[in-house]
């Protein structure tokens, strides 16, 4: 098992009491599984993201990433399990916008201290089919291409599970779809556990497994 | 799968830190590159130029007016004896010992000898041959001849006399005059000694011969008014505090700051201005650091979420932006030196025509305090806001809005303050100065806070029926108005801090060449008897010569207080200053000079020239706790004469006019043996009127004072010089908190126009809003800056420095205008982006 919950809750605090976002969430995701999280905007699904992943700390509950029980490990922990175990694409592309297309993709290998990051870099810069466009930086690139930097940076840290915040949600129809067919491709290429958040049913119709989050619960969504 | 997290981090360790480092240089090269950090340079280096250069240039300044000012001792400081005993060898052995150079003077009063039995009572200085160890000694081969400077004084055997004392013992270069029992051969013309301030008022005129020859005049013995005093060169500091305690009660330490009044005054408000410049300008320096940090720090908050996420631990987030800051700051604080080092040296280039010689070099203190200030500024200012990124929560790639990682605002100013304390503390090591400036500044911080959104709140009222962009204009005021009270706040502080020093430098530098103005007198003369009144007065008069009133003048004692013995009310007050014992310079005038002033009591009033009362000088009163209505005895020509204090008077002792501790109402036991004395000024031309007015009036005694007169103005253009320069740097500083301030809001203000125009808005109209915006601010700025200047000034004007009080009017048009104008600008040229590029770009890059 890759990814599991247990009794997973998150409240936060509000004007009026308090208020649950996740009500006591028990899930399992297997190695190698692709699984689109899905439901309409606020009903938490980037929340459940953020703590599969291990960005945030759940009210209650467990979450074992990788076999490691994760809620009890502290930042610093957390931050060298991401490292090893995770690769990120978000919604917004999240490239920093002092560093080129092909720094950008260094950057997870240089936080591991990975060798010849460069080489790699490039190798997957090559892979996303924008060896051309090493040198150009961020506010050069179009929306496609900078999300495809970010699925190359993902890929790149040769993390064995994936997860992306609706990766297509700022692209048009088109490109979206490009970008999607990239991500699905390299995913079957190197065997990796996805994640998805999207409300788009195209996209989560593409994956192995549905979950549907409503009112802070998830169930499964059954494939027709 | 398990994972173990730790034996990861051994593995790779060296490999990953390696890694974190070259991305972290990278970071830093690309954010200095886009411009990101160049605020925060230049406030940090601001900082540090800002304090080096005015280190080392009022260091330089301090040595060369110490050096200068020493020359009026003839020495860095002197121990003198008050009475007739030689100053003990032991101590002579002991400043030896301590590595200072010493020189013995000794002064007596003695009867001189010359042609056909001309006599005259001279004042002789005996000075041993290491005599000068600081300034110069000039003589000349004649009488009123041109001077030469010399090493020593005369030797053995050997009498140097001034130009006027040939005239009366009727002698010449090479003739033998007697002094005392000695006979002595006059081989020069005495023109000045370098400690000529010192014997102002020994009238007699002076013989300077070589202390081997003292025993010899046997004016000497016991009994007789000798006075000894030993010179000493070099670092007399250690030596002072070692012997200071120990002295024997009849020798009194003398240095620099007592041989002048007058430039010891100047240097001690030119050393608190500069204090007080260099404090404010680290203080701008430092809101304009933290402002950038804070800025730079914000926009760094969704990079470090995302460097998270990839697995960037929080201990290496802190690591890879602190060790960049520290890099950076190295750096900056080092460039900072080098240009304090090179500014202050281009800037004595430029003045070179003002300054009056060679400065002496400063020594390595102000590089140290530069550094430790670029130090604390980097820790202080630009630290914090960095280092709390590490709090940064990850999950805010997610969801931007969730918050961590920044520091409060309240806490940021709790930081600076503290920080800021400490500096001025450091600097001034004055208690009450740093309470000041603490206190000021939060009395400050929250009064203007709270009026700035009150002047918010009314402008947006009143000001939106001017039309649409006026409206556009305010309503960004209104809207963001806690921001732009937090703004107006910083801008009226900087412009109040520009206010206050450009002001007081007007009003120091005003009164510095107030106190010496051109044609100052530079020439006493005294021993001026009733009958050569006329003929005196006539010749100057005659020549046009500007001159200050005739006073009659006749020395007496004070012998009692209020039927109190002097003598035992000294023992009983212990008063630190003058030797009241000695015979004081009286006088009586009816009318009060310029340069004095009543601050107790009253002047005469008719009616009061036949009573016996006196007006005392303000510090001879206090030392002695003599107030009004005290009676006091003086003993004058063998008599005792009671009088009745009637008036405390504040004099101005710089101001080269005959001015005296007590004046009487009317004539002084009728006038009998009164000689009278003035004060007149001869510029270089007028120059050989003097031997002419000495060839008719061969006893009254003249002295010269031009040459303390030029060192004065010397020491006073130095340090205007230096007043000028530091005020430069600090408006520099000044400007580069408007600056950050204005960049520190910027990226709202470019969104806002940005969707402005994709709104449809025309340029003209964006560009005007943000004038009116930037503007209003600036004037409301300038507004709380003027009234905070005004109240501050009248403390420092008062409390620190010592001069009167004045509003400035001026001040209340002229601040709202500059900072308008001046914020306007620097508003709307740091906006263009937003009318030059397309409005999608800007949404897209902020």
């Amino acid at each position: 098992m890759m990814i599991e919950t247990r009794k997973l809750k998150q409240e936060v605090a509000s004007g009026e009491g308090s208020l649950v976002i996740l009500k006591g969430i028990d899930m399992a995701i297997y190695a190698g599984e692709s699984v689109a999280i899905v439901g309409v905007s606020g009903s938490g699904k980037s929340t459940l993201l953020g703590m599969l992943a291990g960005l945030d700390r759940p009210s209650s509950g467990e979450v074992f990433l990788a076999g490691t029980e994760i809620t009890g490990l502290d930042e610093e922990q957390r931050a060298l399990l991401r490292g090893e175990q995770v690769g990120f694409v978000f919604q917004n592309f999240q490239l920093l916008p002092s560093l080129t297309a092909l720094e950008n993709v260094m950057l997870p290998l240089e936080v591991k201290g990975a060798k010849e990051p460069q080489v790699r870099a490039a190798q997957w810069l090559d892979r996303v089919g924008l060896a051309g466009r090493a040198t150009h930086y961020p506010l050069q690139l179009s929306g496609g291409e900078q999300q495809r930097v970010a699925v190359a940076r993902a890929f790149a840290s040769e993390a064995p599970i994936l997860f992306a915040d609706e990766p297509t949600g700022n692209l048009d129809r088109r490109t979206g779809e490009k970008v999607a067919d990239l991500l699905f491709s390299l995913n079957r290429e190197s065997g990796t556990t996805l994640v998805l958040v999207t409300h788009d049913p195209k996209l989560a119709a593409r994956c192995d497994r549905q979950l549907e989050m409503e009112d802070g619960t998830l169930r499964e969504v059954a494939l027709a | 799968m398990t994972v173990s997290v730790k034996s990861e981090t051994r593995q790779s360790g060296a490999g990953k830190a390696g890694a974190a480092r070259s991305l972290a240089l990278k970071l830093l090269w690309r954010d200095w590159r886009s411009g990101e950090l160049n605020i925060l340079i230049a406030a940090l280096m601001v900082a540090v130029t800002t304090v080096t250069s005015i280190g080392l240039f009022s260091d330089r300044i301090r040595n060369s007016i110490q050096d200068e000012a020493g020359s009026l001792l003839a020495a860095d400081a002197q121990i003198r004896s008050r009475s007739a005993i030689p100053i003990s060898d032991e101590l002579r052995q002991q400043a030896e010992s301590a590595g200072l150079a010493t020189a013995d003077i000794v002064t007596f009063q003695a009867m001189a000898f010359g042609n056909d039995d001309a006599l005259q009572l001279s004042a002789v200085k005996a000075v041993s041959p290491e005599y000068p160890l600081k300034g110069e000694l000039v003589i000349a081969d004649q009488p009123f001849g041109e001077g030469r400077s010399v090493q020593a004084g005369p030797p053995a055997g050997e009498a140097w006399i001034i130009s006027r004392l040939f005239l009366s013992l009727g002698i010449g270069i090479g003739d033998t005059i007697g002094v005392g029992d000695a006979n002595l051969t006059v081989t020069a013309a005495l023109i000045t000694e370098p400690d000529e301030a010192g014997s102002f008022f020994d009238f007699n005129p002076r013989v300077m011969i070589n202390t081997a020859d003292v025993e010899q005049t046997g004016a000497v013995q016991l009994g007789s008014r000798a006075r000894y005093r030993l010179l000493l060169g070099g670092d007399v500091e250690p030596f002072k505090a070692q012997v200071e305690d120990t002295l024997r009660p009849d020798y009194r330490w003398a240095d620099v700051r007592d041989a002048n009044e007058g430039v010891t005054s100047a240097l001690d408000r030119a050393e608190s201005f500069l204090l007080l410049a260099g404090s404010l300008g680290v203080m701008l320096a430092g809101v304009a650091l933290a402002l950038a940090s804070r800025r730079y720090a914000s926009r760094q908050l969704s990079h470090v979420a995302l460097l998270k996420t990839l697995g960037l631990t929080p201990n290496a987030i802190a690591r890879l932006y602190a060790g960049n800051l520290v890099i950076l700051g190295v750096i900056t604080v080092f460039a900072g030196l080098a240009l304090g080092w090179i500014l202050h040296w281009a800037f004595l280039e430029l003045a070179s025509g003002l300054l009056p010689r060679e400065l002496e070099p400063a020594g390595w203190r102000p590089i140290w305090i530069g550094l430790l200030t670029g130090m604390v500024c980097l820790m202080a200012f630009a630290f914090p806001p960095v280092w709390v990124l590490r709090q940064v929560p990850p999950a805010k790639v997610l969801r931007s809005e969730l918050e961590g990682g920044t520091l409060s605002q309240r806490m940021v100013v709790a930081i600076g303050a503290v920080a800021v304390v400490g500096l001025v503390w450091f600097y001034s090591g004055d208690v009450l100065l740093t309470a000041a400036l603490l206190g000021g500044g939060l009395i400050a911080l929250f009064g203007v806070s709270l009026m700035a959104a009150v002047l918010i709140r009314v402008v947006r009222r009143y000001g939106s029926r001017l039309g649409t962009t006026w409206r556009l204009g305010l309503s960004n005021l209104q809207r963001h108005s806690r921001q732009n009270a937090f703004q107006i706040m910083v801008f009226s502080i900087a412009l109040m801090l520009l206010f206050i020093l450009t002001l007081l430098r007007s009003s120091l530098i005003g009164e510095w060449q107030q106190q010496l103005p051109e044609g100052a007198p530079n020439h006493f003369a005294f021993n001026i008897f009733e009958d050569e009144l006329d003929g005196f007065q006539g010749i100057l008069d005659a020549n046009n010569v500007q001159r200050e009133p005739l006073y009659p003048m006749i020395r007496g004692r004070l012998t009692d207080v209020n039927d109190e013995a002097l003598v035992d009310r000294l023992d009983r007050l212990q008063p630190s200053g003058d030797d009241f014992r000695r015979e004081l310079n009286l006088t009586w005038s009816d009318t009060l000079a310029d340069d004095n002033a009543v601050v107790d009591g009253q002047w005469w009033e008719p009616g009061d020239a036949q009573r016996n009362l006196i007006s005392v000088e303000q510090d001879f009163a206090e030392q002695l706790e003599i107030g009004l209505g005290d009676e006091l005895t003086f003993t004058i020509g063998g008599q005792p004469v009671d009088v009745t204090v009637k008036s405390i008077r504040t004099v101005q002792w710089d101001s080269l006019a005959p001015n005296f501790y007590v004046i009487f109402s009317g004539p002084i036991l009728e006038g009998a043996g009164a000689a009278y004395i003035t004060s007149f000024y001869l510029d270089a031309d007028q120059k050989p009127l003097l031997a002419e007015l000495l060839r008719q009036h061969p006893t009254v005694s003249v002295i010269e004072v031009d040459a303390i007169i030029r060192q004065i103005q010397d020491i006073v253009g130095q340090v205007t010089v230096a007043v000028e320069f530091i005020l430069g740097l600090v408006l520099v500083a000044g400007f580069i908190v408007l600056l950050a301030s204005v960049q520190a809001t910027l990226d709202v203000r470019l969104v806002e126009s940005a969707i402005l125009r994709t709104l449809g808005a025309r340029a003209a109209l964006v560009r005007g809003g943000l004038w009116i915006e930037f503007a209003s601010l600036g004037a409301l700025a300038g507004l709380l800056g003027a009234l905070g200047a005004e109240v501050a000034l009248a403390y420092f004007q008062t409390e620190m420095l010592n001069l009167s009080w004045t509003p400035h009017p001026l001040l209340w048009v002229t601040g709202p205008i500059l900072g308008g104008v001046v914020i306007g600008v620097i508003g709307v040229v740091s906006t263009r982006r937003v009318i030059k590029v397309p409005p999608m770009v800007v949404l897209r890059s902020v």
